[in-house]
């Protein structure tokens, strides 16, 4: 190597030089290659979900009138409306959310505040983590076992709302008891340092300020409620018996707006001419609600938050440009 | 009067908590004794490995709903998961701050959207252009299914993946930056094996929902369930597709107990993937196995006493 010439030394650091040039230009000409394919997914992304709910709106909106929204459905002339599904869809909501919400929130207060580590609380987490795996559909199939054939409920509204109720107690449980474990310490420290028990500070102190993330799980709960489909199909049926249409009677069958969509076109209703508008109609409804649903949410989680803390009223950096 | 307050209302929640422990425990014992139940009217081998599901000639043959559910599975993780990855490494390291938001924004409105809306979509635009690809057909079948469930996955994975991206030390990148390597070296030499258990944990429950999707899949697939699947644009099924379709008029009670029987199998296998989540989670980050490493000297001498008063 020393006693190599001068200049065959320069030329072989002039040729590794070249080379390191060319690989950095091409490490940036992949980079630029690259980095111009990710933002092409993610624009396609978003491209694909303006298309669908532009799709969905097109197709449904010259369906809507206040007449389509109330009146009953047709299984024979077309201009039927989707009054009773939209009935039994809120019917069931709410009877679920009542069903799920005491228990959901009980348990997610017993796991913030009282559990203690020991093979009864890590048998309830392991249950709830698994609970949130299982697939929709099984629990219609264990909502079918237990509510239609064992307690003989036969298919209703009440077996629906119980196994949807059961459905969805994992991500309440979940949601709520990150409400609870967010509230800070010194609230509790406080309540406690003035006398209060236990329970007192838990009603008074924790629960008033979790009470926006507890609200947040009950909407995201309900906005799932009124998606749901498959467990739907297997537990409160896909009919709404025309002598019974707005009755309260929870052991009547029922069909929900999402139901009655799928029903409108996979099982199909013959003699209906309308069914793709009716169908057509009843998802752009379904989409308006979810979409209502999510900015609402976004708008005022944030809101809720700072006024139930009252953190609103007090002078904040930053707080204060929006006022 | 305070103190027995307190005490009920104690009671009161843990009743609550043991609700759900308790459902867990009965969802999985009454779908598996009646699910098992169908191995009194056939044998396991007639059930695994049958390629027939026919309820006309009672023979029920569980291969056609697997292998349909392996199929639509794996074909859609194929394409969801690098997309998926690409819209979590697109947000976390490339997109500023406000793109970064509208594109979260999008992801939990696919996570909103109704599986029936996405199953409508996909009759009304999926099924024809398959129809039409192929020249004939039904256009139903395993490929529509793929491209619906491909848009499905994507919230679960990508907010799951960018949040393994997100949770890497600012070191790694900065060590890499100052190296000389361009940004792209940088996400492929080092954030994306740093993150690589948070990345499975994407896919693995990804696939959780792919499994488990119904409705969306049961509107587009054709529900064949009498023979294995010949094609990618013929009708097929899947293991969720089958229970909803044919659950609600199941009569015999051969038939009612084979299709348990599949809610069962789906049962254990979304709990195989949440265990391989675990063990990911396990493998994967050093923190977690220390943390957990040193609770058991306080549990071993606790242990060791029990066993010596014994």
């Amino acid at each position: 190597m020393y006693n190599e010439p001068r200049e065959a030394r320069v030329t072989r650091d002039v040729v590794w030089e070249r080379r390191i040039i060319a690989a950095r230009r091409r490490a940036a000409l992949v980079d630029r290659a690259m980095t111009g394919l990710l933002a092409l997914a993610a624009l396609g992304l978003a491209l694909v979900l303006s298309a669908i709910i532009f799709i969905i709106l097109r197709a449904g909106l010259p369906a809507l009138s206040w007449s389509f929204l109330t009146s009953a459905s047709s299984i024979t002339d077309p201009g039927g409306g989707i009054g009773p599904q939209i009935f039994v869809s809120i019917y069931v909501l709410v009877l679920s959310l009542l069903i799920a919400t005491p228990v959901g929130v009980g348990a997610a207060i017993y796991l913030a505040e009282y559990a203690r580590p020991g093979p009864a609380t890590n048998a309830i987490r392991f249950s709830t983590e698994a609970l949130a795996s299982v697939p929709s559909v099984v629990f219609g199939v264990f909502g079918a076992i237990i509510f239609l054939t064992t307690m003989s409920l036969g298919f209703s509204v009440l077996s629906g709302s119980l196994t949807l109720a059961l459905l969805n107690l994992p991500l309440m449980v979940r949601i709520a008891e990150d409400a609870i474990r967010s509230v800070p310490v010194a609230y509790r420290e406080a309540s406690l340092a003035l006398g209060a028990s236990r329970w007192e500070t838990i009603r008074k102190a924790v629960l008033p300020s979790a009470l926006p993330g507890i609200i947040t799980a009950l909407v995201l709960t309900g906005g799932r409620i009124l998606g749901e489909t498959a467990p739907l199909i297997l537990t409160t049926g896909t009919t709404i018996s025309p002598n019974a249409r707005y009755s309260l009677n929870p052991l009547q069958t029922g069909e929900t707006l999402a139901v009655h969509i799928w029903v409108l076109k996979i099982v199909g209703v013959p003699g209906l001419k309308d069914a793709q508008l009716v169908a057509d109609g009843s998802a752009a409804v379904l989409l308006l609600i979810v979409l209502l649903i999510n900015l609402a949410m976004a708008f005022f989680t944030t809101r809720l938050t700072r006024r139930l803390r009252g953190v609103g009223r007090a002078p904040r950096a930053g707080g204060s440009k929006k006022g | 009067m305070r103190l027995r307050q307190g005490v009920l209302a104690q009671s009161i929640f843990f009743t609550a908590a043991a609700i759900v422990a308790i459902s867990t425990a009965a969802l999985l014992l009454f779908t598996g004794s009646r699910g098992l139940a169908v191995f009194s009217f056939m044998g396991p081998g007639e059930f695994f490995l049958g390629t027939s599901w026919n309820q006309n000639d009672q023979t029920f043959g569980v291969l056609p709903l697997l292998l349909g559910s392996l199929l639509t599975v794996g074909l859609t993780l194929l394409i969801s998961g690098p997309l998926a990855l690409g819209v979590a490494i697109f947000m976390v390291e490339i997109a500023p701050d406000p793109v970064r938001r509208v594109m979260r924004t999008v992801v939990e409105l696919f996570a909103a959207l109704p599986s029936v809306i996405y199953g409508l979509l996909g009759l009304t635009l999926v099924v024809p252009w398959v129809r039409v690809i192929t020249g004939g057909g039904l256009g139903k079948g395993i490929l529509a299914a793929v491209i619906v469930l491909v848009f499905m996955t994507q919230p679960t994975m990508v907010s799951i993946a960018e949040d393994a991206l997100r949770a890497l030390p600012e070191s790694l990148r900065e060590g890499a930056l100052a190296v000389g390597a361009t940004r792209w070296q940088m996400i492929w030499r080092v954030l994306l094996p740093a993150a690589r258990p948070g990345l499975i944990t994407a896919v693995v429950l990804g696939t959780g929902r792919a499994v488990g999707e119904t409705i969306a899949v049961q509107m587009v697939i054709g529900n064949i369930t009498s023979r294995l699947p010949e094609s990618l644009v013929r009708g097929a099924t899947t293991m969720p597709a089958a229970i909803v379709t044919q659950l609600p008029e199941a009569t015999s009670p051969e038939h009612r107990a084979a299709l348990i029987m599949v809610a069962f199998l789906l049962l254990l296998i979304t709990f195989g993937l949440i265990a391989a989540v675990r063990a990911a989670g396990a493998i994967g980050s050093p923190r977690r196995p220390t943390r957990r490493r040193r609770l058991t000297p306080t549990a071993r001498p606790a242990a060791a006493k029990g066993a010596i008063d014994v």
